[in-house]
């Protein structure tokens, strides 16, 4: 007998329907996950099961809950761990405190303060955090206290909803593997929520797709991931395995940017009477980029990858160290970088919604850079500025429109086609799928390939998804507390690492 | 979806459209009164004074029998024009300042702030005060009083509104190509933070009247033979028992029109941040 059984279940907004005649149904133990991208109504389907959809929301269909009349569904049998663990624990209250609410409200009868213990202890965090509040403790350590509360009640469900979105990659490994286990012993079941299909093929039996509120497959996970029968699944799971694309025709180049004892310090803020304080960002820092050559950049967050991404693209300035960049060279005591090198170098930034100013049109946005030429003719800006759009796909009637009436992944292509206007020897490009769905992730990646095909750009690639990395570039670097801590040729890398974190990071890999 | 102009938005928004009707019909007798009033408001007519209301005087007339409604009219003019410049001057100077001081940090930043705290830590009306009693009292220098405690106001707007934006990535790639910091202050900063600095005007210019109000009220803003919402409340004063008409009338010309902006700027803040309307806190109109 099924604990949940939700039979055609369409959700819809006035007359707008979000989630299209969905069926799932879990057994007590099953674990199963809802695949999907942003906008899928995966995270309506779940509230739907624990009645928390928002009163707007009009319902057909029918949810079969296997509780006994009259008692809470919530909590007592099915828990619930939210996608962002800051927002979902109460910051003004102790976090053992808050485990005891639960337990308070649901096993009136049992001796708290033993059996907050416990469920800390389950959790794998020391004893000591039930003091805490919950600004005091990290991501992954709020996210486990999300857990213990879901956990108090002993329920026989427990819907997790993106729970390791907002975390890094070894703590999302970490999570998931602890998800799993606290499963395995209360004989849980679970309703797992990701966009990530290799979160989802970790922890789950049986997987459902969403596209667009509809559930386009649903199958075991082997099933699934081994024959994938919609053409939706398959874009999904070529996503998650990016092709591995290398130069063909073109050969890698001399020396381009070169790095050299690169270090930066920030001052933490404090009284002006006390002991200054500061956090080393980057310490003494050398690299090398060729012509043409794709440089990965790796490293758990807080690594510096990013300060260092930005020093490169001269957005902010060393403390120590020159770097030399196309006969240009600059740094500390070396003055500022020049004019002239700055048209040589351009960035395409993570978040495709952030890079354009929403009162500007995409003419305005895409001529920006040219005031970096002033030399230019009109035509010869014109010309440009349309070269690039054709460059990366769109056409140059799409100018005259403003961002928002862009898609993600649009923006991004307009995003890659502003770096293009310069015709720099290097681009920047900063975590630039990871805000993208996945399934257009692969025509991005398929565009930068071109483009270094074709014109001989050099990249610096800075990304978390190793599996990315390891596709699109030559060489890597790993980061590491503000230091280089391994680089060379991508396979050998990532088949032999030698520093510890590397070995993390590549340990926490959730494939597919 | 189909984007609406903003101002079509804010028309749904009630508080707006009260304001707006309100603030529209007050502007409106500013303007007439430049070329027209029922009566000259410069001719005393002894004989008629304190007039009730009647056909000829509708709100009848004052203690030297000038036409109320005249004098009514010429006054809002008035109060509206210390009101609307001494905003112009808060933001001609607050803005760059502000804009200013969010563009470069450090230390020109830390002298701003420094600046506007050592104007706030006055109150309002007691530097309008010292700053009459120093030029002598008038309608000039009741603006300029006013004007120069509009400036932190507008400046702390201006900055906030553009510190958060200075975090954006459009900026970090208007700094890629080569822009200025003046160049993105006024290319990206200043068009984004300007429904902000607008809704702001709207309230200063509620205060300005209240200001100014309040300084003619004491005598140390517009002058006789010249008149003024304050002025008309001052010289009711001495008669208010015998004739309370008399204060009444500018009395709640004055909260009506100070109710008018505020309900304007308010509905403009609900309309234009986007802050407000993604905690969904807003949609008093449903």
């Amino acid at each position: 007998m099924s604990l949940v059984e939700v039979k055609d279940l369409s959700i819809g907004f006035g007359d707008h329907t979000v989630v299209h005649q969905m069926s799932l149904s879990i057994t007590p133990g099953q674990r199963v996950g809802v695949v999907g991208e942003s906008g899928s109504g995966k995270s309506l389907t779940a509230l739907s099961i624990i009645d928390l959809l928002p009163e707007s929301a009009n319902t057909t269909g029918e949810i079969i809950r296997n509780v006994p009349a009259g008692e809470s569904l919530r909590g007592k049998h099915i828990g619930m761990v939210f996608q962002e663990p800051m927002t979902a624990l109460n910051p003004l209250m102790r976090v053992g405190d808050q485990i005891r609410e639960a337990l308070e409200l649901h096993l009136p009868d049992i001796d708290f303060t033993a059996r907050v213990s416990e469920l800390i202890a389950e959790v794998d965090l020391p004893a000591s955090v039930a003091k805490r509040y919950p600004h005091e403790l990290s991501g992954g350590q709020r996210q486990r206290i999300g857990l213990a509360i879901a956990l108090a009640g002993e329920p026989e469900l427990l819907i997790a909803d993106e729970p390791t979105s907002a975390l890094d990659m070894i703590t999302q490994a970490q999570i998931v593997a602890l998800i799993k286990r606290v499963c395995d012993t209360h004989n849980m079941a679970l309703l797992f929520i990701s966009h990530d299909l290799g979160a989802v093929a970790a922890l789950c039996e049986h997987v459902h797709v969403l596209e667009k509120g509809k559930c386009v497959e649903s199958g075991s996970i082997e099933t699934v991931l081994k024959a994938p029968q919609e053409a939706y699944t398959q874009r999904l799971i070529a996503a998650a395995r990016p092709t591995r694309r290398r130069l063909k025709t073109r050969e890698i180049g001399a020396p381009l940017l070169e790095l050299d004892g690169i270090s930066k310090r920030f001052k933490l803020p404090g009284p002006f009477w006390a002991q200054k304080a500061y956090v080393q960002a980057l310490n003494d820092i050398s690299l090398t980029i060729r012509e043409s050559e794709c440089v990965g950049l790796v490293g758990p967050s807080g690594c510096g990858k990013t300060t260092l991404s930005r020093i490169i693209a001269g957005l902010q300035t060393a403390q120590r160290g020159t770097i030399a960049f196309d006969q240009h060279t600059y740094g500390r005591k070396l003055g500022e970088m020049p004019h002239a090198a700055r048209r040589e170098l351009s960035m395409v930034f993570q978040d495709p919604f952030g890079s354009f100013d929403p009162r500007l049109n995409m003419a305005q946005s895409l001529y920006e850079p040219l005031y970096l030429m002033p030399e230019l003719g009109h035509a010869e800006r014109q010309e440009r500025v349309h070269m690039a759009l054709e460059r990366v796909g769109l056409t140059p009637d799409m100018l005259g429109r403003h961002p928002h009436a862009f898609s993600g992944g649009q923006r991004q292509r307009l995003a890659i086609a502003r770096a293009l206007v310069l015709r720099p020897k290097l681009v920047v490009l900063d975590e630039p799928v990871s805000a993208l769905d996945v399934s257009i992730r692969g025509d991005v990646l398929e565009l930068l390939a071109d483009l270094r095909e074709n014109f001989g750009i050099a990249y610096l690639f800075v990304s978390h998804d190793l599996d990315v990395v390891r596709a699109v570039a030559d060489r890597v670097l790993v980061m590491d507390k503000g230091e280089i801590v391994e680089q060379g040729d991508v396979d050998t890398v990532f088949d032999a690492p030698k520093a510890r974190i590397t070995q993390q990071l590549l340990g926490a890999r959730l494939g597919v | 979806m189909a984007e609406q102009s903003t101002f079509v938005r804010a028309l749904h928004h009630p508080s707006f459209r009260l304001g707006l009707l309100g603030s529209a019909l007050f502007v409106l007798l500013a303007l007439i009164s430049l070329v027209w009033t029922p009566h000259p408001t410069d001719i005393v007519d002894i004989p008629n004074r304190f007039a009730n209301v009647n056909a000829n005087n509708w709100l009848g007339t004052d203690y030297l029998g000038r036409d109320q409604l005249s004098l009514l009219m010429v006054g809002i003019a008035s109060s509206l024009k210390v009101a609307l410049l001494a905003v112009a001057i808060g933001a001609l100077i607050g803005v760059p300042l502000g804009l200013m001081a969010a563009a470069q940090r450090g230390w020109l930043e830390a002298v701003i702030l420094r600046f506007n705290d050592f104007i706030f830590a006055f109150p309002a009306i007691i530097s309008a005060i010292i700053i009459t009693t120093l030029f002598g009292p008038s309608a000039i220098n009741a603006m300029v009083a006013i004007g120069i405690f509009n400036i932190p106001v507008f400046a702390r707007v201006a900055r906030g509104g553009a510190l958060s934006l200075w975090t954006l990535e459009y900026v970090d790639a208007a700094k890629l190509s080569g822009l200025s910091n003046a160049q993105i202050s006024l290319r990206h900063i200043m068009p984004n933070v300007a429904s902000l600095l607008i809704v702001q005007a709207t309230i200063q210019l509620s205060l300005g009247v209240l200001a100014e109000a309040g300084l003619s009220y004491i005598g140390l803003g517009t002058q006789p033979p010249d008149t003024s919402l304050g002025l008309m409340l001052k010289e009711a004063q001495s008669f208010f028992f015998g004739f309370p008409m008399q204060a009444i009338i500018p009395g709640m010309a004055i909260v009506l029109f100070v109710i008018s902006f505020n309900l304007l700027g308010d509905g403009l803040r609900d309309t234009l941040d986007p802050k407000l309307t993604k905690a969904g806190g807003v949609d008093v109109a449903g």
